[in-house]
């Protein structure tokens, strides 16, 4: 293993770690009351995060990884229609027979997976028109 | 997919991340490669096949 190696691994760990802290610093500061301050902080990291990509030279994602993306993002399409399908009917059901009463923080979920599907279902036509 | 990858390079006295760097893909891609653990996109088999001056089906063996 040679230094670009070393260089490349440590590079994709940084990007990736300066975009997460990019959200951690903004939902930190958002429930600590400092919202503008996690404004701030997000973009500086974002920036940081674009950077590292800049610095790198080389390609630092390429087509594996796009293949990955891809692969992650059906298995969390499924997991979310499988899921959808599978809870919201039965958490409705016993909702009407009075088995079980609905939980609030289950209502912007409920809410979000057609909103999800929508998006979804307008880019697969718009590939589909395309290709 | 089986290949000869090591071998071609190790005849050039090329590193992984030379050879990442010659086709325009990150050296984790050219390791999981060697390591059959990826096969690479049409685009990419026939730019290593060009660096090494052969057919795709030199490098590549889909039926091993």
């Amino acid at each position: 293993m040679n230094v670009t190696a070393t260089t490349e691994r440590t590079h994709r760990r940084a990007y990736a770690g300066l975009w997460a802290l990019s959200g951690l610093v903004l939902a930190v500061s958002v429930v600590a009351g400092y919202p503008l301050a996690g404004v701030a902080g997000f973009y500086l990291s974002a920036l940081g995060a674009t950077l590292v990509v800049r610095r790198h030279g080389g390609p630092l994602f390429d087509e594996r990884d796009r293949r990955l993306d891809r692969a992650a993002a059906a298995q969390t399409l499924s997991l979310f229609g499988v899921g959808s399908a599978v809870l919201f009917p039965t958490l409705t059901a016993l909702v009407a027979l009075g088995a079980v009463e609905w939980p609030a923080w289950l209502t912007p979920i409920a809410l979000f997976v057609p909103v999800l599907y929508g998006t979804y279902g307008a880019f697969a036509f718009l590939e589909r028109r395309r290709s | 997919m089986k290949n000869d990858l090591p071998d071609r390079r190790a005849e050039r006295g090329e590193s992984q991340a030379d050879l990442a760097e010659a086709v325009g893909v990150t050296r984790q891609t050219i390791n999981a490669i060697e390591r059959e653990r990826y096969d690479p996109s049409l685009e990419l088999a026939f730019a290593l096949a060009d660096h090494f001056g052969c057919r795709i089906e030199d490098v590549f063996d889909p039926e091993a």
